[in-house]
């Protein structure tokens, strides 16, 4: 293309710029003048809990308003204010409860309308605020002693055995917080501990493990146990019937089992095997029944770990 | 009547099978503890066991079971005379005791060395109550609470099982894979019919 030719096509290309760009200038400052519908969101913050309630839950931090405005006012809004959160009392409002429930209440947003608007530019009209219902949840606070339980990992030596349990100083916790957490509140636990392998004895203070909304008497526990050394004992122990008709009698072969367990040293003297019982169950007996199954029962809890023999019998029945 | 020996080796379960004969309502004579009864009852026994083994042998009424053991531990001919002189005591007492059982159709004398003692030779037939070595062992572990060493050094004494099941006119296996109850009662039922 010669040079004047190149020179001629610039010259129109700025010009229809320059045209399109006021067109567009006037064209914006026209659409910025109409009203339109839009969703801004406001920023919320509650204030002024009833001092006899704890507030549960999660309440939405900031309300979609809907509004009608002229699109400058809305563009000015949405790329300059930063807007100043609604500060919510909350118990400047009547409460709604359903079904009298005093936990429970509900405010509609509507009645919000004069208070945002107050904080909204003039030239924007508020039409409607969601959501529509604000939902609150609250709990009375109570305080109740709560039993801790250690929650330690660990390993013993062999030979060795927790002579009386893990033992906390105290024992119980005193534990403030919601009824409605409180009331499910079993235990409190330590935060878990990884104490290792143990082959003397352990002594330390724990951490207790927070749960939300609780607040504790105290944060730490002492927390101790004691290792003694375990001795194996062994007892025979009589097979007895279980749902045995009086018209039948039942021999089992053999008549006892041997059980072998192992306890700490300390308790060795209390061992009582006669609290013991091995047990067969008479119903259990079909007509292709040859074996019984025998059952321990009434295992004291100091027996650290049991094996018996047999786990079967076999059986003579006859009638008495 | 007929007279039955039963014997096994240490741990078969031969109190078992006689526990179950017993309820069946056979009268059950048991060799070893008898045996004890009548070293410390039987005068004429005492004597012979004074005179052999000397007055050290009985501490007041009661035998000396600990010096008894350390003089046969280990010396076959002290076992053997020990053996030559309650052995014909036990047989007479089990004689004289079966008499008392006469209405029964046959008693069974328990005893675990019923073919070395030779017993066998004046009974009308043997059981063997039988259970591999390993599995006997570990009964006996488990039993007594002692070790593999010394449960093997009681068996040394015994003889070797596969010959007792030669000589033995029935066998009942206690291996924990067959059944005992079974096998007793068919043998207790030939037992009776082989009576009439």
């Amino acid at each position: 293309m010669p040079e004047g030719q190149k020179l001629q096509f610039r010259k129109r290309i700025l010009m229809f710029s320059v045209f399109l760009l006021i067109s567009v200038f006037i064209w914006l400052l026209n659409a910025l003048s109409k009203n339109y519908n839009s969703v801004i969101e406001y920023p919320l913050v509650y204030t002024d809990f009833p001092e006899d309630r704890v507030f549960m839950g999660d309440l939405p931090e900031h309300l979609n308003l809907r509004i009608n405005a002229p699109g400058y006012a809305i563009l000015r809004y949405k790329t300059f204010r930063k807007p100043v959160p609604i500060s919510f009392k909350v118990s400047a409002f009547t409460f709604n409860r359903p079904g009298q429930d005093s936990t429970r209440a509900y405010i509609l947003t509507r009645y919000l309308i004069d208070q945002v608007s107050r904080q909204l530019p003039t030239d924007l009209q508020l039409l409607e605020i969601k959501p529509d219902t604000l939902h609150f949840q609250f709990a009375r606070q109570i305080t109740r002693q709560v039993m801790i339980l250690p929650d330690l990992q660990y390993e013993i030596d062999k030979q060795f055995t927790i002579k009386d349990g893990i033992i906390l100083d105290p024992d119980s916790v005193e534990v403030t917080g919601p009824d409605l957490i409180l009331d499910t509140l079993k235990h409190v636990y330590t935060v878990r501990t990884d104490i290792g392998n143990l082959s003397r004895d352990f002594s330390d203070r724990v951490r207790l493990k927070q749960v939300q909304d609780l607040e504790y008497s105290r944060s730490r526990v002492n927390c101790s146990l004691e290792l003694e050394r375990f001795t194996e004992v062994q007892f025979s122990i009589p097979v007895e019937v279980l749902n045995l008709p009086d018209t039948i009698a039942l021999q089992t072969f053999p008549s006892r089992v041997r059980l072998t367990c192992n306890v700490g040293l300390s308790k060795y003297d209390r061992v009582e095997g006669s609290l013991i019982r091995a047990v067969v169950d008479y119903s259990d007996i079909e007509e292709e029944t040859r074996l019984l199954d025998v059952d321990i029962q009434n295992i004291p809890v100091y027996l650290l770990s049991y094996e018996y023999s047999p786990k079967t019998v076999e059986f003579l029945k006859s009638r008495k | 009547m007929s007279r039955w020996g039963l014997t096994g080796g240490i741990g078969s379960g031969k109190s078992l099978v006689c526990q179950i004969l017993e309820k069946l309502g056979v009268p059950v004579y048991y060799a070893d503890k008898e045996a004890r009864r009548l070293m410390n009852t039987d005068e004429e026994l005492r004597h012979r066991i004074i005179d052999r083994f000397g007055r050290e042998a009985y501490e007041g009424n009661g035998l000396n079971r600990e010096f008894l053991a350390t003089q046969v531990f280990g010396d076959e001919e002290s076992l053997t005379s020990l053996n030559e002189l309650v052995h014909p005591a036990v047989r007479k007492d089990f004689s004289d005791w079966a008499e008392t059982h006469r209405e029964a159709p046959y008693v069974v004398e328990e005893a675990a060395i019923l073919f070395e003692s030779g017993a066998d030779r004046f009974l009308d037939g043997s059981i063997l109550v039988y259970a591999p070595e390993e599995l006997r062992i570990q009964r006996v572990m488990l039993r007594d609470d002692v070790d593999e060493e010394s449960v093997r050094r009681r068996m040394m004494h015994q003889m070797d099982e596969e010959e007792k099941k030669q000589r033995a006119d029935h066998v009942i296996y206690n291996d924990g894979k067959e059944l005992l109850l079974p096998q007793v009662l068919t043998i207790h039922n030939r037992i009776l019919n082989s009576n009439r």
